[in-house]
């Protein structure tokens, strides 16, 4: 028995050691699975501008200029960038604050030789924010800038020791270094995108730029905008980073709250707002997912038309004021077709008058009479009917150019218009009765001019010879302004006479030069930070109408449809001013008496 | 020196152990060879618990396998997945130095991380770049895995850009763990950066560890059941045989009536029937035969009783007869002579007939003292001086100088001698006839050696028959019955010790007679040889002339009371003796020599 004990001892024991080899191994060596993927090419940044660093010059005035582009680009690296140029006592000391502020030298860097103090004036164009925002500075005034530039000693090339405590960039770098890119965010009725103008450093990688413009849109609109523009929902972020394109396929995912649960509209919007603002970069096909979920993916371009400045045509129908009627001009579409909307009885002693039109319906407002008896009549139809003109009552006073802003409303209540009388803005509807005082909320008195921005959520206006951009907000019973208008300061003008929009993202205005004191047609941007000279000397006569055609978001920045009045003759603003006279009349007048000329050329919005 | 003293200490302590080792296992071994039951669960044990422990070895390392490959199928595939996520996100920087990068490595981390178990023992995510060191590692846990990282695993994935895999066991969080780890590479556009996926195999591990435990014990079970089985299946065949043998045991013991159980008709049942009835005729032909031994031996003593009775009135008559004879004519007085010569034969021949048959009925009667037996001797050799003298033989006599005490009956052992001595005379050749004797305090042998025509091979074991002649035509001189030796076979075995006899035709005999110091004791070996010492180098090397032990008187008396009852005894008591006897007895009966039978058959066995 007791070696029976063993022997079954010992089986157990073999068994047991048998089996225990066979369980899962405490360590492997490695093992190869497969080869690893190989890295894709670098891209290069070629897009992005070369960078002056400080030992690039020892001239002091370029030095100047270098450093007023450090802080231009990345905002992450803006600070590190500016320290690069300090001396390393002046680097502790430099606390500027987050944004970068943007500056219009007035003059060059005055270096005195001896001295290493240089001195600049320059006005302030606004604060760039690290989310691409620049904000207009109201006060324009000429501020002079010092800095203290030396060699420090046991160093290479030149340091700035004294600085002001901001980040300083110059227009100059800020045409150079950045790209100005327009987001969208719908509007509170979700008929159209609401332009958005952001700046975009060039040095971020192309693979980056999706990603950048998706964290503004979850940022949120402008400020200015606010009251307009819808932000997305509350709690979407970005998940990651937007990959780089692959195979034609850009992809974004962002999370559940994006997007209401199975509201397809919604993802529809959304993904609209995406192909708009991520336009420049996107490839073929957008790829959104929503929380872990696929939203979808979209290739065709239908998206195009939820942007109300896609929407214009490219061949506007335009009009002109000719002996008191509104005429089609000949080259322009429907040129053979008659005036929309008024009956032709009705077209007579017009003084001014606008036409709009939604997808199905015509709007007009014709100012009749001169004088203190002028009047508004307004009337809405149906594409290709007429419709009685309708009177407005409104306070006596000379009344300004009409301007309608389409709602999204059917019917008679489609479009709200606006109008200057006397130095005030009045609202009005398809509908007539009585017009609304419109409050204007901002500084200054006297609303000489009132333009309607594509969007119809943004107007521009003039306001005391000054420009403004704010919102319009025509939910209400009666359109109101945003309560946080802008100034957007246009020192090349002091004073502006006329304005439209002559793109989403650019105002053209009209007006007298600061430096020659000619009269000049100018484009800026919405913000004042670019501004261009289109027509830079009319002479002396002052621009009393200008109406423009904007362009389209996908063509030009600034329209080529611009027509102007400047004493009792109306020009086309083209490479040069070209005269509008009664042979451009689409009907030819037979013997046109002498000293009538076509006026107020405008156009069917 | 040392070394060759080193191995003899190790060959001593070697030698000491395996005898330790042998004679602790002797039980076990002894067991072995005697039960047949234990040899068939033993081999039915062995050869299970290897197919069993094959069979289970395989199940459970395949098991093992499986969880393993679909571990590593599973990981893999989500680490694909995390690659590809990697890469997406890291692929939008051209530069190692983006300031952005070290925030997307973390926020892809947190991403890779999402869903999997945040507390200890969950999957870990890492991500690092070992080509720019300016990019810090990140690991989803936050806890320090450099264990779980080899040198090797950073070679194979960092340098050689490879996906791998490895097994490592670590304490990672102060949670000790298999784990697999799977390292990627994950292409950027500046170059790699690793990502590297930890799973706990825990529950894989508990899984094999399960299996493992299962596997062993069902085959345990199996292996104790098989056994079981065997025992039970084995005591089935075996518990019958073992009555068998019982059986048969006791009737060789003597207890004919003996039988075995029959039960049911099978194989094992038909076995007890035939063997019950091979018992049966056994018992009826042993009665039968006892009853006829039993008659002559009976006749025997009758007709020796019945022919006294008239012999003594020959005797008489004859005496007186041959006290007259003188008167008679010389033909007559010679024919007196020979009445009277027969009448003593006759007389002698009935004496040792009666003898005989005292000792067949088992009426012989051993009447032991302390006996110095050298006078005996002595005391032979002059009552047979004057045949000696008359045939021409002198007795040379080598006896120890002090007494030989012994308890014996002397008057046996005298005959027995006479009877030896005697013989030697009359078969002496004229050749001296030497008697030795010697003790070793356990026994004493006597030898009685002549040289004169000797004994055929195998008339060793003849010469003890009843009336036996080595040559029937030769004349009878002595006028011996043809009964001596047989009586003193008789006389030996009643002492329990041995009568036997050796010779070689033309070299002459010797017989030995070995009788035990004290009565009653075993015999174990014989102080003289019996094969003469001037004959030992020829006879040696043949054992088909060899002498004959004839132990056959002495085996019953060395037997211990009821000993043969128990042959399974005998064996190890045989070995005992076989081991003691040839100390100085010579080498042809050192084969022990055994005898069982109890009516006295003899029988040499090498």
């Amino acid at each position: 028995m007791k070696r029976r004990a063993t022997f079954l001892l010992a089986v157990t024991a073999a068994v047991t050691m048998a089996v225990g080899g066979c369980g899962i191994p405490d360590e492997t060596p490695v093992l190869t699975v497969e080869a690893g993927p190989t890295p894709g090419p670098g891209t290069g940044d070629a897009a992005a501008p070369p960078r002056n660093n400080r030992q690039d010059t020892s001239d002091r005035a370029t030095f100047v200029k270098y450093f007023l582009e450090a802080a231009a680009g990345d905002p992450d690296g803006a600070v590190d960038r500016v320290k690069q140029f300090l001396s390393p006592t002046a680097q502790t000391s430099f606390k500027p604050s987050a944004s970068v502020t943007v500056i219009r030298l007035t003059e060059e860097p005055l270096v005195n030789q001896g001295s290493d103090e240089i001195t600049f004036g320059a006005q302030e164009i606004g604060q760039l924010a690290h989310n691409g925002i620049l904000s207009p500075t109201t006060d324009d005034t000429v501020k002079h800038y010092s800095l203290t530039v030396k060699e420090v000693s046991g160093e290479n090339g030149l340091f700035v020791t004294k600085t002001p405590q901001v980040m300083l960039i110059s227009d100059t770098a800020l045409q150079q270094f950045y790209e100005r890119r327009t987001i969208y965010f719908w509007n509170t009725e979700h008929t159209a995108l609401v332009p958005d103008v952001r700046y975009l450093a060039l040095s971020v990688p192309p693979e980056q730029r999706p990603t950048v413009v998706l964290n503004w849109l979850v940022e949120g609109p402008a400020a200015w905008l606010q009251d307009v523009a819808e932000e997305l929902p509350d709690g979407t972020t970005l998940i990651g980073n937007v990959p780089a394109v692959d195979n034609g396929r850009l992809q974004i995912n962002l999370s559940d709250q994006a997007v209401p649960a199975n509201d397809r509209a919604a993802l529809d919007r959304l993904r609209r707002q995406l192909m708009w603002s991520l336009r420049p970069d996107l490839p073929r096909t957008l790829e959104l997912k929503v929380g872990h979920q696929a939203g979808g993916s979209w290739s065709s371009a239908d998206y195009l038309a939820s942007n109300a400045s896609y929407r214009l045509s490219s061949d506007p129908e335009r009009f002109v004021l000719y002996a008191g009627k509104i005429n089609r001009l000949a080259l322009s579409a429907d040129a053979g077709q008659p005036v929309p909307v008024l009956e032709s009885d009705a077209n007579k002693n017009v003084a001014a008058a606008a036409f709009a039109g939604s997808e199905n319906r015509t709007y007009a407002a014709v100012v009749t009479g001169s004088g203190g008896s002028q009047q508004l009549r307004v009337a809405g139809a149906r594409a290709g009917e007429q419709a009685e003109l309708q009177r407005v009552t409104m306070p006596a006073g000379s009344i300004g150019q009409p301007v309608w802003a389409v709602t999204p409303e059917e019917g008679p209540e489609g479009a709200v218009g606006l109008v200057t009388v006397g130095g005030r803005i009045y609202g009005f509807t398809a509908r007539g009765g009585a017009a609304h005082l419109v409050e204007w909320p901002g500084p200054g008195g006297s609303v000489t001019a009132v333009a309607v921005a594509p969007d119809a959520r943004r107007v521009a206006m003039i306001v005391s010879g000054h420009l403004y951009v704010t919102t319009l907000l025509t939910g209400a019973d009666t359109p109101q302004l945003g309560t946080q208008p802008v100034r957007v300061p246009t020192p090349p003008m002091p004073t502006i006479t006329a304005l439209d929009w002559s793109s989403e993202g650019w105002v053209v205005v009209a007006g007298t030069r600061a430096d020659n004191k000619r009269v000049a047609v100018m484009d800026t941007t919405v913000d004042g930070a670019q501004q261009s000279m289109r027509l830079p000397d009319l002479g002396s006569e002052a621009i009393s109408y200008l109406s423009a055609y904007p362009a389209s978001p996908t063509g030009p920045e600034t329209s080529g449809s611009v027509a102007y009045v400047a004493g009792s003759r109306a020009y086309d603003v083209l490479a040069d001013p070209s005269h509008i006279g009664v042979d451009d009349l689409a009907k030819p007048v037979s013997d046109p008496p002498s000293g009538v000329q076509p006026t107020k050329p405008f156009f069917l919005r | 020196m040392p070394v060759r003293r080193t191995l003899r200490v190790v060959r001593r302590h070697w030698r000491v152990l395996a005898r330790r080792t042998s004679r602790a296992v002797a039980p076990a071994r002894r067991e072995w060879r005697r039960s047949l039951q234990l040899r068939v669960v033993a081999l039915t044990l062995v050869a299970s618990s290897l197919l069993v422990g094959a069979f289970g070895w395989f199940v459970a390392a395949q098991s093992a396998n499986i969880l393993l490959n679909r571990a590593q199928d599973e990981v893999y595939a989500q680490l694909r997945g995390k690659v590809d996520y990697a890469y997406s996100q890291l692929g939008i920087f051209p530069s190692p130095y983006d300031t952005k990068l070290p925030g997307t490595l973390s926020t892809t981390l947190n991403y890779l991380a999402d869903g999997e178990p945040a507390e200890n023992g969950g999957a870990i995510v890492s991500m690092r770049a070992e080509r720019w060191p300016t990019l810090e590692p990140v690991t989803s846990t936050g806890t320090d895995i450099s264990a779980l990282i080899t040198p090797d695993m950073v070679h194979a994935v960092a340098t050689e850009g490879r996906v791998a895999r490895q097994i490592r066991t670590a304490t990672v969080g102060g949670l000790t763990a298999k784990y697999l780890v799977y390292g990627s590479p994950v292409a950027t556009k500046f170059g790699h950066v690793e990502l590297y996926y930890m799973v706990p195999l825990t529950t894989e591990d508990r899984a094999a560890n399960q299996i493992r435990t299962m596997v062993l014990v069902t085959g345990l079970a199996l292996v104790i059941l098989l056994g079981v089985v065997a025992g039970l299946v084995t005591r089935l065949v075996v518990t019958p045989v073992r009555v068998a043998a019982r059986t048969a045991q006791r009737l060789s013991a003597g207890l004919l009536d003996q039988r075995m159980k029959v039960d049911g008709e099978d194989d094992l049942a038909l076995l007890a029937s035939a063997f019950n009835q091979m018992a049966s005729n056994l018992q009826r032909q042993i009665v039968r035969l006892e009853e006829m031994s039993r008659l002559q031996r009976r006749f025997t003593s009758d007709v020796s009783h019945e022919l006294r009775t008239p012999l003594t009135t020959v005797r008489m008559a004859a005496d007186l007869i041959f006290a007259e004879r003188d008167e008679f004519e010389p033909a007559v007085a010679r024919s007196a002579e020979l009445l009277q010569a027969e009448l003593d034969r006759f007389e002698s021949l009935l004496t040792d007939l009666l003898e005989i048959s005292r000792f067949d009925a088992g009426f012989a009667a051993l009447d032991a003292e302390h006996t110095d037996l050298v006078p005996i001797v002595e005391r032979v050799a002059d009552r047979l001086a004057g045949l000696a003298e008359r045939v021409g033989v002198r007795i040379e006599l080598h006896l120890p100088d002090q007494p030989v005490i012994a308890e014996v009956d002397p008057r046996r052992v005298e005959r027995v001698l006479r009877n030896l001595v005697g013989n030697a005379v009359e078969h002496g050749e004229h050749k001296p006839v030497e008697v030795t004797m010697a003790s070793d305090g356990a026994a004493v042998a006597i030898t009685v050696r002549d040289h004169g025509v000797g004994l055929k091979s195998g008339e060793e074991l003849l010469v003890f028959n009843r009336f036996w002649r080595a040559d029937p035509s030769r004349a009878r001189q002595t006028g011996g019955t043809g009964l001596g030796l047989s009586i003193s076979v008789e006389d030996a075995r009643l002492h329990g010790g041995w009568l036997e006899a050796w010779g070689m035709p033309g070299e002459g005999a010797q017989f030995r007679l070995t009788l035990p110091v004290r009565a009653g004791d075993r015999l174990v070996a014989a102080p003289l040889p019996l094969v003469p010492r001037d004959r030992h180098a020829v006879v040696e090397p043949e054992p088909g002339d060899g002498p004959a032990t004839l132990p056959a008187g002495s085996t019953a008396a060395a037997l211990p009371p009821g000993a043969g009852d128990d042959p399974a005894d005998a064996g190890p008591a045989d070995a005992g003796r076989a081991d003691a006897g040839p100390a100085d007895a010579g080498p042809a009966e050192a084969g022990p020599a055994e005898a069982p039978a109890a009516d006295g058959v003899m029988e040499v066995r090498r």
